[in-house]
């Protein structure tokens, strides 16, 4: 950077002594205020150049701009003299202004309207500057569109290839562009109308020129974006002109615009739709009905240009003596990139943004707050207002990724940036909104009082990113975190809004995604454990009193149990009990395996020849007699474990307790291999006594290393390690000693799962088993009608790291159709059949969620639940599938109408 | 003493990212800036986290369990006290993917886990022996400065311990101890203090002297 130390700055002291009023802006605080309070510090601060502190100054309000409705007008009232004082003469300064009014477009879209009052009073004082503002805006624009240039790719240096990757935050390219256009329609004050409705022209063209020039029998996802991105910011080029200029342009826009959007061929064929990817169960009948936004946007507009009702602020009539009218600036038209320059864009498929990439495939509306009997609580989904306000949200979530709490702080405050009295006030619960419908409508005075709730609005948008099929944009972490600083942000106003979405979710939890349950599930279990875990159980008992005997696999069950067992993960059993109605406590028991099953296990390993003594301790005794201490149970060494102790083979009367004894002994300490082996044939030996000998003595090797390591997962990790070599040797690729081990590590790990999986995973990665193995393992149909897969959570986690892990290798050495994938359908397929089988003559069906009738219900639930997983293993794996190949296996399917459904979701996944 | 990049005035967001890094590893560098900028850059490459302000009950699991949601764990290396081997309230995760150790900080560093914050920096990489802590008493110094009570991470601070408090002209407040659940074992007397940190102005002068002996890089974390 350079500029003139000497230089004096006298405006900067005038600037800051202007806003010495305006203590809502803590950016606002200058220095002087600072040394005030800390001298001492003063003397050791490096102290920046006058322009540099004025740039910080100037830019921190420009970023907060609007922030406050009240102060707005005065804000724009100062703001521009220094801007105009130094704009010409300090570069430094002008790059600044300029890259802080773009960063708060891309960024923070709410604000459009605000920035776009203070460039053009900054015109209206220096038409210059103003207009140089209005041309960087344009420059950009057309910056953006040249990277879609064929000419381009070929000579980008360095420097253009760093900005070609694409970051967490870029929204993308045409998002960006969506944003500028915004910006340079609200300047219609200052930029000649023409101008504005020529870019229009070839934005829309371009969309249109997309759809039908290409493949036409297609959809074009981008055509679709630019179509969507434009027609949405055209109401923007009205805010800033008196009603006789607003008739005018209305009448070029309907005549030059909305006539040739008109034009534009919205693909649909409903025999192409794409089925697998919406959110809830086909062929039922859903909460809500979603709309294509592409199909919603051109009535909505049109509906809103002929409406008088602006949900904008009036900033026009504000700003009254601060814009002055004068001679409009022109722009030029924009060079717009051909359809050959797009044509590897089009799908929009990798790399092109969060936001952009989101019209790869068809975007829908998506609703968790529906209307209450006779009124809205946030604006309709296919309104315009609806419209903007969710694609501004989403604009906020996906550009702001990198500072949630800005975000949550943002998307919360969003009222502040419309027009007074167009929500109504945060934290007015529903009762009291239908109270205040009954007052005003007795009164019949001042006639409507708006219902919408900003909140509700807000978390519709961040649930929609989380709910979002095939994929996401971000991390799913990172709007769940999102949703807990809304929350921690304004509590009490926030926290009904999170449970009626809570309840909203569980309730239609049957006709849900199966994928979509989990992400449901996971979300909950980081905003409980923010929360202290606290939920209204007593809500959901009465689901549990009707389901829990009968209906293993009732939805609502599995997210009761799975949810309660992801909470003891993030906190303890002590801790979650005390949350929970005694209704709940059963929850606590998470093991795969009961008591009886865990027995005959190990009683098959002896031939019957175990003793089990029942003094065993129940742990939820234990919990009682200890409530509120945690140490007591990590002090004995074992894990508690209902009547067995953790290890059965050091137990006395146990025919191995000696040598278990020597081999915890040569675990612990890294013996010697000589040392490991003569003990194994030693116990080799002695195990030929027993009629399952191989697996008995393969469980004896790994439980008692598991028992060494049983202190964490870095321990077991530790002694896997040192074992690695010779367990290695053990399976000897043999698929049974798999089996053997995956068994062994889960019976070990069976009061706490999702550490035996954990295990498997870390047994996997050095080769001591495969993935295979623990795929065909977690499908397993149990004797007692339990396949663990599809009430587990943990199990099903499983299945996807196995799945996730081959698929990537599998794609990677440029093959498809992985064995693990191939498998994993095929067990589907054959459970399918086996509950299809014994559902026998009555029809399948989904049941009605409050069912408690007898056993084919629960293998109703059963079987939908396998459909849920089908169709999320050939959604979320489709890339490493061949259809043909899936079509070959699904005719092992015996039931003719799940035959069809599925095959109509494998005759989509090309186009996903 | 500049720190090249770090200290580089942008203009082209309108917040902070939370992925810079904190006050701490700055102020740290800023020390010994050659090597300070090398620590910082490498902290963006690396896969290793930092998270501090754990209870000393928080266990791998947990921790795994959480950040599991972020990526793929390499390993979790729980911090100890350098004399009993007892989790001490810190732990270092490496990722098998730098960029999660990224997102880590962005999406997950002041959430909570146990019912406290988690505060979680960028960290150039682990090296053997950063897993003790470094207090005189073996856990980590930031427990050693503190006044308050904290029934997670072993109940008073070594000030309080060791009878300083004595020295301190604090309002004691005897009315409102209300933490009825301890049952940590430890003595109190039924007062309780509010959070202070040794920048605090009223503490007295010889507490400072006995601060000297610590290196300055201790005021918040312990690496």
């Amino acid at each position: 950077m350079s500029f003139n130390r000497k230089r004096r700055f006298n405006d900067n002291d005038d600037y800051q002594h202007n806003n010495q009023h305006h203590h809502h802006h803590h950016h606002h605080s200058s220095h002087k205020q600072q040394n005030f309070h800390r001298p001492q510090q003063q003397f050791k601060r490096f102290r920046l150049p006058p322009i540099i502190e004025l740039s910080k100054s100037v830019c921190a309000d420009i970023c907060t701009l609007g922030e406050s409705p009240k102060r707005y007008v005065e804000d724009v009232e100062y703001m521009p003299k220094p801007i105009i004082q130094n704009f010409e003469q300090e570069q430094f300064f002008k790059d600044a202004i300029l890259e802080t009014l773009y960063a708060v477009t891309i960024e923070q879209p709410q604000k459009i309207i605000h920035i776009a009052g203070l460039i053009q009073s900054i015109y209206s004082e220096d038409s210059k500057i103003g207009s140089q503002i209005a041309e960087y805006f344009h420059q950009i624009l057309q910056d953006l569109l040249k990277k879609n240039f064929i000419q381009q790719e070929k000579k980008i240096d360095s420097k253009d290839e760093e900005n070609l990757i694409v970051q967490d935050f870029e929204t993308g390219v045409w998002n960006k562009s969506k944003l500028i256009l915004r910006l340079l329609s609200s300047l219609s004050f200052i930029v000649e109308h023409s101008s504005l409705i020529a870019i229009y022209k070839q934005f829309l063209k371009l969309s249109i020129d997309l759809q039908t020039k290409t493949n036409s029998n297609k959809r074009n996802p981008l055509g679709e974006a630019i179509y969507y991105n434009t027609l949405i910011s055209i109401p923007y080029l009205l805010i800033f002109n008196n009603d006789e200029d607003n008739n005018e342009l209305k009448l070029k826009i309907q005549t030059e615009l909305i006539e040739l959007a008109e034009t534009f061929p919205i693909y649909s064929d409903k025999n192409e739709e794409l089925t697998i990817t919406i959110p809830y169960l086909e062929n039922v009948d859903h909460p809500y009905e979603s709309k294509k936004l592409v199909e919603l946007i051109l009535p909505a507009v049109k509906l809103q240009l002929s409406s008088n009702i602006s949900y904008f602020p009036d900033l026009f009539n504000q700003l009254n003596g601060l814009l002055k009218k004068s001679i409009k600036h022109p722009l030029p038209q924009l060079a717009i990139p051909t359809i050959d320059d797009l044509s590897s864009s089009i799908g929009l498929d990798n790399g092109f943004g969060s936001v952009d990439g989101m019209w790869r495939s068809s975007r829908f509306t998506f609703q968790v707050y529906l209307p209450q009997e006779t009124f809205d609580t946030s604006p309709p989904a296919e309104s315009y207002f609806g419209l903007l306000l969710r694609d501004i949200n989403i604009d906020i979530i996906e550009s702001l990724e990198f500072n949630r709490k800005e975000v949550a702080r943002q998307i919360i405050t969003l009222d502040s940036f419309f027009k007074e009295g167009t929500f109504t006030v945060t934290g007015k619960s529903i009762d009291s909104l239908k109270q205040s419908i009954l007052e005003s409508s007795n009164e019949s005075s001042n006639g409507k009082i708006s219902t919408w709730k900003l909140e509700d609005v807000a978390f519709e948008s961040v649930l929609s990113l989380i709910f979002k099929l095939p994929t996401a944009s971000q991390p799913f972490i990172y709007f769940f975190t999102i949703l807990v600083e809304a929350c921690s942000f304004a509590s009490q106003a926030i926290a009904p809004v999170m449970g009626r979405a809570i309840r909203f979710f569980y309730n239609h939890i049957h006709l849900l995604d199966f994928e979509l349950r989990l992400r449901f599930l996971d979300w909950l279990s980081i905003q409980l454990s923010n929360f202290g875990f606290t939920w209204k159980w007593s809500e959901w008992e009465i689901d549990s009193k009707r389901h829990s005997f009968q209906n293993i696999y009732h939805p609502r069950l599995y997210i009761i149990k799975n949810l309660i067992a992801k909470n003891l993960r993030l906190s303890n059993k002590s801790k979650i009990l005390k949350t929970l109605p005694e209704e709940f406590h059963q929850y606590l028991n998470i093991e795969l395996s009961s008591r009886d099953e865990t027995i005959e296990y190990y009683q098959d390993l002896f031939d019957n020849k175990l003793e089990f003594n029942h003094d065993g301790h129940d742990d939820d005794d234990k919990i009682n007699n200890n409530n509120n201490n945690n140490n007591k149970d990590d002090k004995n060494d074992g894990y508690s474990f209902k009547g067995l102790s953790k290890l059965i083979f050091i137990k006395d009367g146990n025919p191995f307790k000696s040598e278990t004894e020597k081999f915890i002994k040569i675990v612990h300490q890294d013996g010697s291999e000589e040392e490991i082996k003569d003990l194994i044939n030693e116990v080799s030996n002695k195990s030929k006594e027993y009629s399952n000998s191989e697996k008995l003595l393969v469980t004896w090797i790994l439980q008692t290393i598991l028992f060494v390591g049983n202190r964490s997962i870095s321990h077991a990790t530790k002694y896997i390690n040192n074992t690695s070599k010779f367990l290695i040797d053990l399976t000897n690729k043999s698929s049974q000693v798999e089996k053997f081990i995956i068994e062994a590590t889960l019976k070990y790990w069976n009061h706490d799962p999702k550490t035996g999986y954990i295990i498997l995973d870390i047994l996997e990665s050095l080769n001591i088993i495969s993935s295979l193995s623990i795929i065909e393992e977690s499908f397993k149909e149990l004797t007692n009608g339990v396949n663990l897969a599809l009430v587990n959570t943990f199990t099903i986690e499983a299945i996807w790291e196995s799945l996730n892990k081959s698929v990537v290798k599998n794609i990677q050495s440029g093959k498809r159709g992985s064995l693990e994938l191939i498998t994993t359908i095929k067990l589907l397929i054959k459970s399918l059949n086996l509950t299809v089988e014994k559902i026998g003559n009555s029809t399948i069906i989904l049941p009605e969620i409050d069912e408690v009738k007898d056993e084919t219900t629960n293998l109703n639930w059963k079987y939908q639940t396998l459909l849920g997983v089908f169709r999320t293993v050939l959604r979320k794996y489709s890339e490493d599938l061949q259809i043909d190949e899936i079509n070959e296996l699904i005719k092992d399917i015996n039931d003719d109408s799940t035959k069809k459904l599925i095959t109509n979701w494998s005759n989509q996944l090309d186009k996903l | 003493m500049s720190l090249s990049e770090f200290d580089e005035i942008k203009f082209n967001h309108t917040t902070k990212r939370l992925d810079f890094p904190s006050s701490y590893l700055l102020k740290k560098a800023r020390r010994n800036p050659s090597i300070g900028i090398k620590n910082l850059r490498d902290s963006f490459q690396s896969a290793t986290i930092y998270i501090g302000n754990l209870s000393f009950l928080t266990t791998e699991e947990q921790i795994y369990e959480l950040f599991n949601k972020v990526g793929e764990i390499k390993k979790i290396i729980m911090g100890l006290d350098k004399f009993k081997y007892t989790p001490c309230g810190f732990c270092f995760i490496i990722f098998k993917n730098h960029r999660d150790s990224i997102n880590a900080v962005k999406y997950l560093n002041n959430t909570k886990l146990d019912d406290r914050y988690l505060q979680i920096d960028l960290d150039p990489g682990f090296t053997e022996g950063r897993q003790f802590g470094r207090g005189t008493n073996g856990g980590q110094v930031s427990d050693e400065l503190r006044y308050d009570f904290d029934e997670d991470r072993g109940g008073y601070g070594k000030q309080f311990v060791e009878g300083n408090i004595n020295n301190l002209d604090v309002n004691f407040r005897g009315d409102d101890f209300n933490n009825n659940n301890n049952n940590t074992g430890i003595e109190h007397n039924s007062i309780r203090f509010g959070a202070r940190r040794k920048t605090d102005s009223y503490i007295p002068s010889d507490i400072n002297k006995e601060n000297e002996n610590i290196p300055e890089d201790v005021e918040v974390i312990d690496t």
